[in-house]
């Protein structure tokens, strides 16, 4: 728990640098802190050090190219850039998906989602230093890795979209898979509720530690995850919803603060663990009803142009809000695509979420707050 | 374009901040053309508009449409869902002049890294009172980069900045 | 007399000794830093090849370069090579650390084309990104190199 003394911080008394490649940070980041004894008084953080130019790498190929940039985005769930993308130009083409197409965007999408929170949950425990559930988590996650091998034939950057459809059908005995690989992570979450989440080391750890207020919430613009722990309900696969998830059956799950304050990291923590059941409610019932058909309507080549105009899609990504604003002229080349991503407005709530905080803590709430540099870096 | 409410309303408080009002893209949404210099204001009145109550600046994105600057703010309300798309236009006389425009950060703190984006790639600085220190670029970075006449860099930092030229065309016949 | 038996016998064990304890640092930029992550996990387990993470850098005998390298980030990288201490030895993992990838010089301004202009590289793996397969063959390749082998790895006839 922290204890906050009564009078001022005094910014005086020591400057600790950190970073920008440190074992304690979750991305490559640079940390200004002055300390008053052990509690962190000022926070300053420098970012930049992905900056690829990914916007503009955009502009200058073609628009099939365009897709796989994207997937760069954002590496650990790189089906959400794509999906974003493909989602305005579709809008700006008017072009129509197949049904099939859909629901195996729907599948990929959630199945990233559940690699993604996989892998908070192990940074989260290499910043408690727990390395039993950071092997444990990433032997699970290889299954999902697998499940993405099996339909797009790469690992990470999957390239898989395409506007219209997407590239290649599920093979055979892939739904199968899916419902496997979902039924053994079901049984692997009581497992790490029994040696992580609620081991008593764990909640020292997290409970009660880097409370983000609801206040900051909205002068910041946070959303996704870490909104929703801290009260604010905002999902856009149920506000506004896109693909098919209106005719889907899930919860959108808040913090509730069981085990300290709403909004802790230990909140976070539990919340996204919520979130990868609710993901795996989806899977169960999108695989039931996955239409036949074809799953693409065109075929997209170097040549492909966009008709002139723009559209501007948002979606739900495992981090938060991700938009893309994309501004066609009729040529061979994008003439902007821009990306209005979620670790943006993250990156903004540090210095005060930080403030406050003792330094022992600062890996906990780093990691809870699930940062993606390469994102908001661009 | 039937008739908003939320425009008459914007009409009737501040008039002639509203140059066009128009469908953005193909969606439903409606985008306002505002004048450049009144965007303060006309963002402290959709702010504080009851009926829309548009809170939540979204993203903030900057286009060039051959020489001109096109800025967008997506906004949307947290309380009504209301979603409005709010747009100005900048010249820049010269090219690798920085043009200063009215900062919303004070109405929206959002804005903050937003703004610092465009301001970074794009070279068009906004007056506010907080800047943050950091940029995505080193420092001293010349040049803007989004800018459609940038011109890539010889050499950054003592490192330089291309490779060897490799002709494609032997390279390919080679291989036959 | 005792100088070449130091050079023969106690030369061939330290070389062997040091390409079996590679303890390193890694510096992850972007989605090849997932895949060194991957490689240290539990299926492909770097650690029977003697390899252990390390954050302190005067600890470490190998840097891993995962991704690309941003002139943003090219000082600190150099600054954290030259505090390693001798001997040390650099794994570029990726197209982007190893020619800039997806973001040549043609088309981004901020990376570096290739993490060879900023310090010595001594074994690259190429792939957007590697599999880690494709990162243990890569560190197989920097131990025949340590003990002074001719590298049967990625010989094209």
């Amino acid at each position: 728990m922290n204890s906050i003394p009564d009078e001022p911080f005094r910014t005086d008394l020591t400057t600790w640098e950190i970073g920008p490649y440190h074992g304690s940070l979750p991305a490559p980041m640079r940390l200004r802190l002055s300390l008053d004894g052990e509690i962190i008084a000022r926070c300053q953080v420098e970012t930049g050090f992905l900056h690829r130019g990914l916007e503009k790498a955009c502009e200058l190929h073609s628009w099939k190219a365009a897709v796989s940039y994207a997937d760069h985005l954002d590496p650990e769930s790189a089906v959400f850039g794509e999906l974003v993308l493909c989602l305005a130009v579709e809008e700006i083409g008017e072009i129509s998906v197949p049904a099939r197409a859909q629901f195996i965007r729907i599948i990929l999408s959630e199945l990233t989602r559940i690699s993604a929170h996989l892998a908070f949950i192990v940074r989260m425990a290499k910043a408690v230093g727990s390395e039993t559930v950071v092997h444990y988590v990433l032997r699970d996650r290889e299954r999902i890795l697998d499940l993405f091998e099996l339909l797009t034939g790469a690992r990470f950057s999957i390239n898989f979209l395409r506007f219209g459809g997407v590239r290649a059908d599920v093979t055979d005995g892939f739904i199968e898979r899916v419902l496997e690989v979902c039924e053994m992570i079901r049984i692997r979450m009581k497992e790490y509720n029994d040696i992580f989440t609620f081991n008593h080391g764990f909640l020292k750890r997290s409970a009660f530690v880097g409370i983000l207020p609801l206040n900051l919430v909205r002068t910041c613009g946070i959303t996704g995850p870490n909104a929703r722990a801290s009260g604010v309900s905002l999902d856009l696969r149920k506000d506004s919803p896109y693909l098919g998830y209106e005719g889907l059956e899930f919860q959108v799950p808040l913090g509730l603060g069981e085990e300290g304050a709403v909004g802790d990291s230990h909140d976070r923590f539990l919340l996204r663990l919520r979130e990868v059941s609710q993901s795996m409610e989806i899977l169960k019932q999108i695989t039931e009803r996955v239409p036949s058909g074809d799953f693409i309507n065109q075929k997209i080549d170097k040549e492909y142009v966009v008709p002139p105009g723009e559209a501007y899609s948002r979606i739900e990504s495992s981090r938060g809000l991700l938009g893309c604003h994309v501004v066609s002229d009729g040529k061979l080349r994008p003439s902007r695509v821009q990306f209005r991503t979620p670790t943006t407005s993250h990156l903004m709530a540090v210095p005060p979420l930080l403030t406050g905080v003792r330094i022992e803590d600062l890996p906990v709430v780093l990691a809870s707050l699930d940062l993606g540099i390469a994102e908001a870096d661009r | 374009m039937d008739k908003n409410p939320l425009i008459s309303r914007l009409n009737k408080a501040l008039p002639g901040a509203v140059l066009e009002v128009r469908r953005f893209g193909r969606s439903s949404v409606s985008s306002i053309w505002v004048e450049t210099q009144s965007i303060q204001k006309v963002a402290d009145f959709l702010i504080n508009d009851l009926e829309s109550k548009l809170d939540w600046l979204e993203n903030l994105s900057a286009v060039e449409f051959e020489g001109v600057f096109v800025l967008t703010y997506f906004l949307r309300s947290t309380v009504t869902k209301q979603v409005v798309a709010v747009r100005l236009s900048i010249i820049p006389t010269s090219e690798n002049e920085t043009v200063t425009l009215p900062s919303v950060q004070q109405i929206w703190p959002m804005a903050i890294p937003m703004q610092q984006d465009v301001t970074e790639m794009f070279g068009l600085k906004f007056q506010s009172s907080i800047v943050p220190e950091f940029g995505r670029l080193p420092a001293g970075w010349e040049g803007f980069p989004l800018r459609k006449n940038y011109v890539f860099p010889q050499e950054v930092m003592g490192i330089s900045h291309f490779r060897p030229f490799i002709n494609r065309s032997t390279e390919k016949k080679s291989f036959e | 007399m005792i100088g070449s038996f130091y050079l023969s016998t106690v030369g061939k064990v330290l070389k062997w000794a040091r390409s079996r304890s590679l303890w390193y640092i890694s510096i992850g930029n972007g989605c090849c830093a997932d895949e060194v992550l991957n490689t240290m996990g539990c299926r492909y387990d770097l650690e029977r090849f003697g390899c252990l993470p390390q954050v302190d850098p005067r600890q470490a005998d190998l840097l891993i370069i995962s991704g690309m390298v941003s002139y943003k980030a090219a000082p600190h990288i150099k600054n954290l090579y030259d505090s390693m201490l001798y001997p040390k030895y650099v794994l570029a993992v990726g197209a982007c650390a190893n020619c800039g990838g997806p973001f040549s010089p043609e088309f981004s301004y901020s990376v570096v084309p290739g993490a060879d202009r900023v310090i010595p590289i001594d074994v690259y793996v190429p792939g957007c990104p590697p599999r880690p397969e494709a990162i243990m063959n890569g560190l197989i390749a920097l131990q025949e190199k340590i003990c002074g082998q001719e590298s049967s790895h990625f010989e094209i006839e």
